[in-house]
């Protein structure tokens, strides 16, 4: 079973064909190619984590080229961590297609959306499977490309083309930095295959910083790929996206890819304490920033998307302290939940035709499937036991506690308790209190059942999963792993800041709206405000580099993305671009210039070589 | 004498010759025929050239070798100017002017150009640049009335005497000093020559060679009529000699400089490393600013050379084979990027970039082909580009010049800004109102699928073509 893997990725790659071929003539009917073979892929991959928790693992690969002397070969691997994933993949996004069948109903370019979705999952699948880094890094980039594209669906609207090119460059910055890693690690040893790699470079004995710089310029693909600080401002303006985007691309599946990179190419990580140190670093701070942004903002897919930065800095967290399986433990719960927040977070905008939650409130009468559901969410992703998120985040920060560095544990801990505070933000201003616009409130209906059954569905694990799997995926991961470290009363710690950010939530938001503003107005409150409010000043930052490096030229010939794709060009682009006007202006279309031109280069070119050569 | 290993620039050449003596005879409007013609032919002198023994021994008195580089660039030849034929036609008729003048100037002009590809001696190489280069200034005049055409053939005329006139002299003075003109001689001659007082001299010949042969590849600065001569030529015209006179520059400097002056390589390899850094960077940053397609093309094949002459620069065998393998990727890439824009000008001449504005709706197909190729020439994997870019950035590494590794990878970045105002002029941008669907005739279609497959194939399978440009460059460095 285990050799037939490369199916997984084949099939919705073959339903990508049949949506680019028949998709026009098909209506509607065009998203069966895709679930269809999503489905055929689920069941597939789910044989295969059957298998391999029986112990069975394959890589193979056959000969691919030859340059000089070196060969690199392609080929595909399923082990523990691989086959976790194509099954989390493939599930997830079957019920994110049938639930778009509904959301995207009548959309102009309903066929594009569903090849594009389709081809997406391929990628993503692919770059799974991949036992090199150089087929990971095509799929890596297929998956950026469909992102871009995704985004953009809605491309009439000027901004969603901003958020898109946004996503596009910010990501790329990271892709330089991986690509720069995957050709160092190559030119030193020669292999581009995951399993190889770890042990030929160990084998070097090189010094420690040039593993340390190989390992932070993967590491720097996956910043990237999985918006971690600086490089989280893509993220929220992804948003523009069709929801059922948000949920499969920018909560489960790819913007997880970069802590599955750093898991996949974890043995390089384990070469250099210090670039591993740095990955947890960078993950607290990205767990902790955008928690406190998420506390203050109104639009709820806003919300949702600053949280997941916040769980992903989790997910990195816990791969700097070493606590691998904990990290993949909770992107796993993490993808349903968090698909299931978003999906039900595009049931209540699809009701509401708002995504503003100050114009939301009561929607509980009417929304009660979408209601319920998003509250198991919710309750998944503020750790509250025995929803999901509790029992990975609970790992992660046990693991934290026993690190040496306990500032990460401090980070993780104080943002699980703004992580519940948040959610029940959101929960109360959404479905409860008074109707804030009596619009809306007449306007909101229930979902069609196309969309509420991917809900329910998706709901059952976002409950249940981590308290099912928390010991299995523990010993498929990590065999010989001792048990976590007691933490003792630090190891309830963030369960009780999490349960107090709830009393907080609710006590605020079902309290009278004169209090909240008193307590704004409040000399301590009002900075932090007004700091989170303002996003930490990342984005104005961000605005500030990328104009300082190159976009201020461009915005004075209004020509925003005309010469500029991204950041990294952006520096040497300006450069190029004066050196360019020099040289058109020599290009006079004299011919006799020309000539000289010629001739002048001749003679200086003889002379060099007389004095020199002779 | 023994002509059977020439058969196959005879036929192209006869060919040639008959297309023009039937010309006169048969209206303008009824020569579709002869596009078929020509192209039995060029399959024809392909199939003889496949059929011959491939020995490395000389022929016809040692003017001719037929070892793999001769068989692989004649066959690249051949390919192209048949992918040239097939966008072409419709190209052609559609403007009322004879065909069968213009097919028997391809076919002179490749017949040229496969003779430099055989030579083995620098009189019969020459003659061979200068059959290439005549029927080229010709090709690229061919649209008289047309005021851009004109003088693109004018200035091509003008500043390629004056390079041949430079290579002759250069040529004239090895001669002189070794009194040989058989390449392989040339090698040990000039090595001779360097230890009995005649150092200058021996300079003298190799800078003006290298000058000369700059001009011909259009490598800066010796480019500055390229853009000129490649914005106003005919589209077809412009594709063929982007690839094929370039080419056949890259196979005079193959011969002459890596295999007749191989000795001196420690000298002209800096040279050489320096012009593909100065080539490489003065196309990329002057396309950034360019509005109108072909000449974006143009500037950007003026980069694409930049990025051959590294393999050049290095003098390694690896360097040797990674550049034979950037052309063969070059060849399918340009020539689909032309087949796309040939087929859009055979009614509607706009070649401002502008004009391509909502092509991915108008005609998805033809859009996906110009954004694979613009991919290509990016280097975005899965393209023959890549790949070339791949073993070129290996063979740089490997020869000790990682330098020019790095500005491969700069310049490939830079390129970006420039090949992506035109996918987003296709994609993103709305069509203009009165722009419909684009018809495509059979034979455009036929170019536009070939070269797509190349460029792909080259891009996922390219292992036979490293076999091969590994087995056609092994006897360029001895």
């Amino acid at each position: 079973m285990l050799a037939w893997a490369p199916l997984v990725p084949a099939l919705p790659l073959a339903a990508y064909v049949l949506h680019l071929i028949f998709g026009r003539r098909a209506g509607e009917r065009t998203a069966l190619f895709g679930i269809v073979a999503l489905a055929l892929s689920t069941l597939l991959s789910l044989a295969i984590l059957v298998q391999v928790a029986h112990g069975a693992a394959i890589d193979r690969s056959v000969p691919w080229l030859r340059i000089g002397g070196l060969q690199v070969r392609m080929g595909f691997a399923v082990g523990p961590l691989e086959a976790v994933m194509l099954a989390m993949v493939s599930f997830i996004s079957c019920f994110i297609e049938v639930y778009s069948m509904g959301y995207m109903h009548g959309d102009r370019r309903y066929n594009r959306f569903f090849s594009n979705v389709t081809l997406f999952v391929a990628a993503m699948l692919t770059a799974v499977i991949a036992n090199n880094l150089l087929l990971f890094f095509a799929a890596w980039e297929v998956m950026g490309l469909c992102s871009y594209l995704l985004i953009g669906h809605w491309f009439e609207d000027p901004a969603n083309c901003r958020a898109a090119t946004k996503a596009f460059m910010v990501t790329r910055i990271g892709d330089v930095g991986l690509l720069l890693g995957i050709w160092w690690a190559f030119s030193l040893t020669h292999t581009f295959s995951f399993a190889a790699l770890p042990g030929a470079l160990g084998a070097m004995h090189l010094p420690a910083a040039t593993l340390d710089a190989i390992a932070l310029l993967i590491f720097l693909g996956a910043v990237g790929k999985s918006a971690q600080v600086p490089l989280q401002i893509w993220l929220p303006d992804a948003m523009a996206g069709p929801t059922p985007i948000s949920a499969l691309i920018h909560a489960a599946t790819m913007v997880a890819a970069g802590v599955f990179l750093v898991a996949r190419t974890y043995g390089i990580f384990l070469l250099a304490p210090a670039a591993l140190h740095w990955v947890g670093i960078v993950g607290g701070i990205s767990a902790f920033i955008p928690a406190t942004i998420a506390c203050v903002q109104t639009d709820i897919k806003k919300v949702l998307a600053y949280s997941t930065i916040s769980q992903l800095g989790y997910m990195m967290l816990a791969m700097g302290v070493g606590a691998f399986e904990a990290g993949i433990f909770h992107l796993l719960t993490h993808a349903f939940f968090k698909a299931l927040l978003f999906l039900a977070a595009g049931s209540v905008i699809h009701a509401a035709g708002t995504q503003n939650m100050h114009e939301m409130g009561g929607l509980w009468r009417k929304l009660r499937t979408t209601g319920a559901t998003f509250v198991v969410g919710t309750l998944a992703l503020a750790a509250i036991p025995p929803f999901s998120g509790f029992w990975s985040k609970d790992a992660i920060l046990r693991a934290a506690w026993a690190s040496p560095d306990r500032a990460l544990y401090w980070l993780g801990t104080i943002a699980a308790g703004l992580t519940a505070y948040y959610m029940t933000r959101a929960v109360v201003l959404t479905f409860f209190g008074r109707p804030r616009d009596a619009h809306v409130q007449e306007h909101a209906h229930e979902s069609p059942a196309v969309m509420l059954v991917p809900l329910v569905v998706l709901s059952v694990p976002a409950a249940l999963l981590g308290w099912v799997v928390d010991r299995p995926l523990r010993q498929l991961l990590t065999p010989h792993a001792p048990a976590a470290a007691a933490a003792g009363v630090y190891g309830f710690l963030p369960l009780l800041l999490s349960l107090a950010g709830v009393a907080v939530g609710l006590a605020l938001y079902l309290g009278p709206l004169a209090r909240r503003e008193a307590l704004l107005r409040s000399p301590l409150v009002r900075p932090v405000y007004g700091l989170c409010k303002r996003l930490w000043f990342f984005d104005d930052l961000g605005a500030v580099v990328m104009y300082a490096v190159g976009l201020g030229p461009s915005y004075v010939i209004g020509a925003f993305d005309r010469y500029v794709v991204d950041g990294v060009v952006n520096g040497i682009g300006w450069l190029a671009m004066a050196f360019g006007r020099l040289w058109r202006k020599l290009s006079t279309g004299n011919v006799q210039a020309y000539m000289l031109t010629m001739v002048v280069a001749l003679a200086i070119g003889l002379v060099a070589l007389q004095a020199m050569g002779g | 004498m023994n002509f059977g290993a020439v058969w196959p620039e005879i036929v192209v050449s006869g060919v040639g010759t008959l297309l023009v003596a039937l010309d006169p005879f048969v209206s303008a409007a009824r020569q579709r025929w002869f596009g078929y013609v020509c192209l039995a032919g060029l399959l024809l002198a392909g199939l003889l050239t496949l059929g011959e023994p491939v020995g490395g021994g000389s022929v016809l008195g040692g003017m001719v070798t037929l070892d793999g580089f001769s068989m692989l660039f004649r066959l690249i030849f051949l390919a192209a100017a048949a992918l040239v034929v097939l966008l072409s036609l419709d190209f052609i008729l559609q403007r009322g002017k004879d065909l069968g003048e213009f097919l028997s100037l391809l076919c002179f002009a490749t017949t040229g150009a496969m003779v430099m590809a055989i030579s083995r001696d620098v009189v019969s190489l020459y003659v061979g640049l200068e059959l290439l280069s005549i029927s080229s200034y010709v090709l690229a005049a061919f649209l008289r009335d047309e005021s851009g055409s004109h003088e693109a053939g004018l200035k091509y005329l003008l500043n390629g005497a004056l390079a041949s006139a430079i290579l002759l002299f250069g040529l004239s003075l090895t001669y002189g000093l070794t009194g040989q003109t058989s390449i392989p001689a040339l090698t040990h001659g000039l090595a001779s020559a360097l230890h009995t007082g005649y150092a200058p001299v021996v300079w003298l010949a190799v800078g003006m060679v290298l000058a000369a042969l700059a001009f011909k590849i259009a490598a800066a600065p010796f480019h500055l009529w390229a853009p000129d001569a490649y914005e106003g030529a005919p589209t077809p015209v412009t594709g063929y000699l982007m690839v094929v006179a370039e080419t056949a520059g890259f196979v005079a400097l193959l011969r002459i400089v890596d295999t007749g002056m191989g000795p001196l390589a420690a000298h002209w390899g800096p040279w050489l490393a320096g012009l593909a850094i100065f080539t490489m960077t003065v196309g990329n940053v002057t396309a950034l600013w360019q509005r109108n397609i072909k000449r974006m093309l143009a500037y950007s094949s003026i980069a694409q050379v930049g990025y051959v002459l590294v393999g050049l620069a290095v003098a390694t065998p690896g360097g040797v084979s990674a550049a034979i393998f950037y052309l063969v990727a070059y060849l399918f890439t340009t020539l689909g990027a032309f087949a796309v824009i040939a087929a859009l000008s055979v009614r509607d001449p706009g070649d401002a970039i502008t004009d391509y504005a909502g092509l991915g709706r108008r005609s998805p197909a033809l859009a996906v082909v110009l954004t694979v190729c613009l991919a290509s020439y990016v280097g975005i994997p899965a393209t023959a580009g890549f790949m070339g870019k791949l073993a070129l950035i290996g063979a740089a590494v490997h020869g000790g010049m990682a330098w020019l590794a790095v500005g491969i990878a700069v310049n490939s970045a830079i390129s970006i800004g420039y090949y992506w105002t035109v996918a987003r002029t296709m994609w993103v941008d709305p069509a203009p109102a009165d722009g419909g669907a684009v018809a495509v005739s059979p034979a455009g279609a036929t170019s536009v699928a070939l070269t797509l497959v190349g460029v792909v194939f080259l891009g996922i399978l390219p292992q036979a073509f490293f076999w091969l440009s590994h087995w056609a460059g092994a006897g360029i460095l001895r």
